[in-house]
């Protein structure tokens, strides 16, 4: 687990630095074990990290932009997030649908002996990209896409 | 702490920090001249409100085979969260109409403000207005329209206008639709889905919660002592666990929602929460 951390935390450098998209093969920033710290644009969905090879999306809480006031409640939201996929799931709608996710709360015990517990979100990782978007904003209200069909 | 938390909920609009809007369009779709020349119209708008307007290229690829058939998953939303997806209900009304728990006529002050009187049947968000006594200074469906709904106050209420007619919604801040190559739309980022629930408010200043609210204000704390603390849970504790569940609902009842400043509100919810316990 600490790997993974460390790899978010690479990501997270990364994602500041550069942006690009999930689903497309670009030059990953860390890769170990079929996990690649994405550098996935967006301001408030914390570090993400990508497993080729199981077809995961993984994010973990991040709270370095002050939204959520403390990781504890980052960490919250992130499971919030899975009950509205889980909801929209529930819809069984044919116009519109979210990733298949959950949320898996990981203890470990880092360098210091200290025990804590991180909590990552893991969906089904999915061909969305920048220019998949229709609706909505992906650079927190900057640049807002509209799309009269998707509504 | 309900009424400083509760004057605060001043809505920025949406487009306040709004600097481009990218309108992603699939061909003419039939478009007459008088709606073109309206489209024109709003974007010299915009753009005279300093927001860009793109629309790229020809137009995506519509490669989707699903028939589009308006916002019935909206619709679903609505009858499931209840009077939090009052915002979705004014996203469905009709262009120039007021929306339905719009209190923007507060707001504005138009004539609407004179037919909300104390007895009528008050929408939900002014009647906690009314009841902590703040002043509604924004409005969270106007915000949610004001990208591209600016002549709506201008305009004369329409019930008939057509559903082609609306605006287009950008959905609140970061939540995301995109859609995928097989034509699925996939709504994503519904992260951050702090409503200020109006009917948590509405608790807070409910006799129910009075004894909790009693307990925040004059409860013993843990190092005053007293039952609950021995028994390691004070009445402090349980008032803030109470709320903050109360909260936890509401952000789930809320999650295609989102305000601007909900960062904002989170944290203070954040801070007032942890200092109670």
């Amino acid at each position: 687990m600490p790997g993974l951390l460390k790899k978010v935390e690479a990501a997270k450098r990364a994602a500041a630095a550069s942006r690009s998209l999930p689903g497309e093969d670009d030059d990953p920033v860390v890769e170990e074990g079929g996990l690649v710290a994405a550098s996935v644009g967006g301001v408030a969905g914390g570090a993400k990290a990508i497993h080729r090879e199981f077809g995961l999306f993984l994010k973990t809480p991040d709270d370095s932009e002050g939204i959520y006031g403390t990781m504890i409640m980052a960490a919250k939201v992130m499971k919030l997030e899975v009950n509205a996929n889980r909801y929209i799931h529930g819809m069984d709608s044919i116009h519109v649908n979210a990733p298949l996710s959950t949320i898996v709360d990981v203890p470990y015990v880092d360098d210091d002996g200290v025990a804590s517990v991180q909590r990552v979100q893991v969906q089904a990782k999915l061909a969305i990209g920048g220019d998949t978007l229709r609706v909505g904003s992906s650079d927190g209200g900057d640049t807002i896409h509209q799309d009269e069909t998707c509504m | 702490m309900v009424l400083p938390l509760a004057a605060r909920f001043h809505i920025a609009p949406l487009a306040k920090n709004c600097k481009t809007v990218i309108r992603h369009t699939y061909g003419d779709g039939g478009a007459s001249e008088q709606e073109e020349e309206e489209e024109e119209e709003e974007e010299e708008e915009e753009e005279e409100e300093g927001i860009r307007t793109l629309i790229p290229g020809d137009g995506a690829v519509q490669t989707a085979s699903i028939p589009v058939v308006g916002p019935s998953w909206l619709a679903g939303v609505t009858k499931a969260f209840g009077p939090c997806t009052r915002f979705i209900e004014a996203l469905e009304a009709p262009l120039g109409a007021a929306p339905p728990g719009d209190a923007s006529a507060e707001l504005h002050g138009d004539a609407a403000k004179s037919s909300l009187s104390e007895n009528e049947d008050p929408d939900w968000i002014s009647a906690s207005v009314r009841r902590s006594g703040v002043r509604l200074d924004g409005c969270p469906a106007r915000s949610i329209t004001s990208i591209t709904n600016k002549k709506s106050t201008q305009m004369p209420a329409d019930a008939t206008a057509d559903v082609t007619a609306r605006p287009v919604h950008p959905l609140p801040f970061d939540v995301e639709v995109h859609r995928l190559a097989n034509g699925q739309r996939m709504v994503l980022d519904t992260h951050r889905l702090l409503i200020p629930d109006i009917a948590w408010i509405d608790w807070m200043l409910s006799p129910e919660a009075a004894p909790y609210a009693w307990g925040v204000l004059f409860g013993p704390t843990r190092d005053e002592g007293g039952t609950e603390a021995a028994q390691g849970t004070t009445k402090r504790q349980e008032a803030a666990f109470c709320i903050e569940g109360r909260l936890s609902v509401a952000s789930a009842k809320a999650n295609f929602l989102e305000w601007p400043e909900a960062g904002w509100m989170r944290r203070e919810l954040s801070k007032a929460v942890l200092a109670w316990l």
